[in-house]
């Protein structure tokens, strides 16, 4: 049976799933029909050949005056039989062929019989199968089977056949069609008691050969269900549906009322006319019947359907609306690459209405490369059946090259063949400019660091050296000349040589924050508690005979480059112990919180604080919130603690209050980032 | 003062000549520096050829070696020294205003012997060139080769 089956389709390019889901209650007993009815055949042939051995007239269908069935008759039921099974399904190679043989076999019995008939012979083979002795009986039956199972055979025989021949397979349902009305007739004609046929050479077909064609037909036309006119009835359609109630409502109804009338007309119930009013009166109330009930099931079949294309509608607006409000070029295409659906977007970026897009390609809408290259990707798609991403450029709106990002996807119908392509574009020019120009930045920002260093190199040489002069020949011509100096002339000179000393620390300091910024940073584990407790050590050296209350908390390990964070340790606590100099007692706090994912250390002191106002300056490079002569120092500690921290990716901040103490604090990240 | 050798002083800036020089004097170190002005004078006196063609045979006790220099630099003459035999385990000492670290490393990695960066203040100036000069004139003994100097001049400090 197909239903189910996969079945290679297209000279067997590609396999599909005719139809996925279970087969129906209708479909499972189609498909045990032919070995049921193979069975059955088989079993009653072989009772009525026992018949003929056990000499039991009703086993070989002698009701009545009923004829039986031949034994030539039954041993070509059983061939038959033989020949529905191993041809019930669509199989091949030696099953086909033995099966199609033995269909021969049967029909050569029809032929046979015919050839009987016409030559008004008898050529006794049955008489090889039973004993002789039955001829003595005078039997009331000639030595032949009856004309009507002769020809039945030839029929039901080549019906046979046409299951294993391509050629004769369109005659094969008609075939076993004409021998289930012929058994038909018989049958209904033994019932109502009519003898048909019952010419003086011929003889009437048994009631057991009626039946067993019927099972025959029925099993031939089960074989193939997929065949016309039994596939009909298969489907799941109205016509089907109906056709599955009215044909065996035919088929039963009628000879069931015409026996009831004249059964009834028989036993003197009712006249001739009567009856025939009644079984007019009777046949059309049950058909009537019949037919109001199948109505009512197409009704709620419709009704059903329906239901299902307002869905369907349903779910096609929402689709439509999304296609078209989106803000991706959306399109359809056949195999041939012709549009046939496109969004609202693409109407826009093409500038094609929906009616003169649709059956153009991508050849109608840019140049010729660019729609080979698209259209390549789109049968590559067809090709692998998956979806392909990939880039295109081109310039449809005139307003310079747009870079377009587009996903093809193959389509497939109901059964799994290819019906053509879908487009989602997406304009990424935005995206690819930004790009363009994060990498030229990224350019300029390296050839301005590799400018900044060749500065940073030349400031170091060539600015220092003049600065060595100047404090080296006041140097010399104070010991030349300095007794001829007067108090005022040595002081300008000590103050010429304190610049010079001022302004090669501020080189210095301008150096080092410099190289703080382009040194690459060499990351492990510090323990911040006894780095704190090393540089606390080093700057309390610079700092004998004051009084500092050191109030150290407990400090954890983080990840980052130990020289810089010693460095912002000791710019922090240096300048904690230098602003807390004018207090009799400094009070200095490092204290470390974890918060949000990231290390926070506050460094507080009791000093003179600054003027929160001027807060966003401290960081700067130079800058200074008191005077030289106050506190001495370049400006340039807490410019190098925010170059650090930053490039630990963290961040720094300061609050204060004039005369009321300071807090530092830097915080740092727990997850190691990418820094610069 | 035990024997004072002679130095190789190569320098372009006359500022720092004669503020070097002073420095030398002050110890008693000046009378045996040999002053070359940029690399190529340098790379002349150490192969005897140019205007020091004339000059006796023998290595200086230490080559006091600026960086930045016009027509040779003074990595350039270090990395031409360690090429020569018989310059090749010649004492050099980099006397140079640069600190920048790319300096330092290749400096050493062409097997520099010390590496000095010029003070800016006066006196920490005149304490280092003391600190060479007593060192590597006086105290350092020279690898083979050096030029002995004539004992006439011995104890002229």
């Amino acid at each position: 049976m197909q239903a189910d089956a996969c079945v290679p389709m297209d000279g067997g390019r590609r396999r599909s799933c005719v139809n996925p889901n279970p087969p129906s209650a209708y479909q499972r007993v189609c498909r045990l029909m032919p070995s049921a009815a193979s069975a059955a055949v088989v079993l009653a042939a072989l009772v009525v050949l026992c018949g003929w051995w056990m000499e039991r007239s009703v086993w070989r269908g002698q009701i009545g005056a009923a004829a039986p069935m031949m034994p030539v008759s039954a041993v070509t039921f059983i061939v038959a039989a033989a020949a529905l099974f191993l041809l019930r399904d669509e199989s091949r190679g030696a099953r086909l062929r033995l099966g199609g043989a033995l269909a021969v076999v049967v029909v050569a019995s029809g032929l046979l019989n015919r050839v009987e008939y016409l030559a008004g012979a008898t050529f006794g083979l049955d008489r090889l199968l039973v004993a002789d002795r039955f001829a003595a009986e005078g039997a009331s039956y000639p030595w032949r089977m009856s004309a009507g199972t002769g020809l039945s055979f030839i029929l039901i025989g080549t019906a046979l056949f046409g299951l294993a021949n391509p050629v004769l397979r369109r005659l094969a349902p008609s075939l076993a069609l004409a021998v289930a009305a012929i058994s038909m007739m018989v049958l209904i004609s033994l019932a109502y008691g009519v003898v048909p046929g019952a010419a003086p050479a011929s003889k009437p077909m048994s009631i057991p050969s009626a039946i067993l064609l019927q099972a025959l037909a029925v099993g031939v036309l089960c074989a193939r269900p997929a065949w016309e006119p039994i596939a009909m009835l298969g489907r799941s359609g109205p016509g089907s549906v109906l056709a599955r109630r009215l044909i065996p409502a035919a088929l039963l109804i009628l000879p069931f009322l015409g026996w009831l009338r004249m059964v009834g007309g028989r036993l003197g119930l009712y006249g001739h006319d009567f009856g025939i009013a009644l079984f007019v009166v009777v046949t059309a109330a049950m058909v009537s019947g019949v037919v109001w009930h199948t109505a009512g099931v197409l009704d709620r079949m419709d009704a059903a359907r329906v239901t299902a294309e307002q869905e369907l509608r349903t779910q096609r607006e929402q689709l439509q609306a999304i296609f078209d409000n989106t803000s991706y070029v959306m399109f359809i295409k056949d195999l041939e690459g012709r549009y046939l659906l496109v969004n609202r977007e693409f109407e826009r970026v093409t500038g094609l209405t929906r009616q003169t897009a649709v059956g153009r390609t991508v050849f109608d809408l840019v140049p010729p490369e660019a729609a080979e290259s698209i259209w390549a990707r789109e049968r590559q798609a067809l090709q692998t059946g998956g979806p392909v991403t990939f880039e295109a450029e081109s310039s449809p709106l005139n307003d310079g090259m747009h870079t377009w990002l587009i996903t093809t996807c193959p389509l497939t119908d109901a059964r799994g063949e290819p019906t053509g392509v879908c487009g989602i574009v997406s304009d990424i020019s935005e995206r690819k400019r930004a790009e363009e120009d994060l990498r030229r930045a990224k350019e300029a920002t390296e050839t301005a660091n590799r400018e900044l260093e060749a500065f940073a190199y030349s400031v170091s040489h060539d600015l220092r050296a003049p600065l060595r002069h100047v404090s080296g020949f006041v140097e010399l011509l104070e010991n030349h000349a300095g007794a001829a100096l007067d108090e005022t002339g040595r002081k300008h000179l000590q103050r010429i040589s304190a610049a010079a000393g001022r302004m090669g620390a501020l080189i210095d300091d301008l150096l080092s924050f410099s190289r703080m910024g382009r040194t690459e940073m060499q990351r492990s584990t510090v323990d911040l508690g006894r780095l704190v407790d090393d540089v606390r050590r080093e700057v309390e050296q610079g700092a004998a005979g004051r009084r500092i209350v050191w109030g150290v908390g407990r400090l954890p390990s983080v990840q980052g480059d130990p020289a810089m964070l010693r460095l912002v340790l000791t710019n922090l606590l240096s300048n904690a112990v230098k602003y807390t100099a004018p207090r009799p007692e400094a009070r200095i706090e490092v204290q470390a919180t974890r918060a949000g994912g990231e290390t926070v250390i506050s460094v507080r002191d009791n000093g003179v604080g600054f003027d929160p106002r001027y807060a966003s300056k401290l960081f700067g490079v130079f800058q200074r919130l008191h005077h030289q002569d106050q506190f001495e120092g370049t400006g340039i500690g807490l410019a190098n603690v925010r170059r650090i921290v930053e490039r630990h990716g963290g961040r720094t901040w300061a609050e204060a209050q004039p005369d009321k103490g300071a807090s530092f604090h830097f915080s740092l990240p727990e997850r190691e980032e990418k820094a610069a | 003062m035990s024997d004072v050798k002679r130095i190789l002083y190569v320098e372009d800036c006359a500022e720092d000549v004669e503020l070097t020089l002073a420095a030398l004097e002050q110890n008693g170190l000046a009378n045996e520096v040999v002053v070359a002005r940029d690399g190529v004078e340098a790379v002349e006196y150490l192969g005897r050829t140019g205007r020091f063609a004339a000059e006796p045979a023998g290595n200086p006790a230490v080559v006091l070696l600026d960086i930045k220099m016009p027509r040779m630099d003074g990595l350039e003459v270090l990395r031409w020294i360690r090429t020569q035999v018989h310059l090749r385990s010649l004492p050099v000492v980099m006397l140079t205003s640069s600190r920048e670290e790319r300096d330092i490393v290749e400096s050493y990695q062409l097997g520099v012997n010390a590496y000095v960066v010029k003070p800016v203040a006066f006196q920490e100036f005149m304490e280092a060139v003391r600190t060479l000069g007593l060192f590597w004139a006086i105290l350092n003994e020279p690898g083979p080769g050096a030029l002995r100097h004539p004992a006439a001049r011995r104890g002229a400090a």
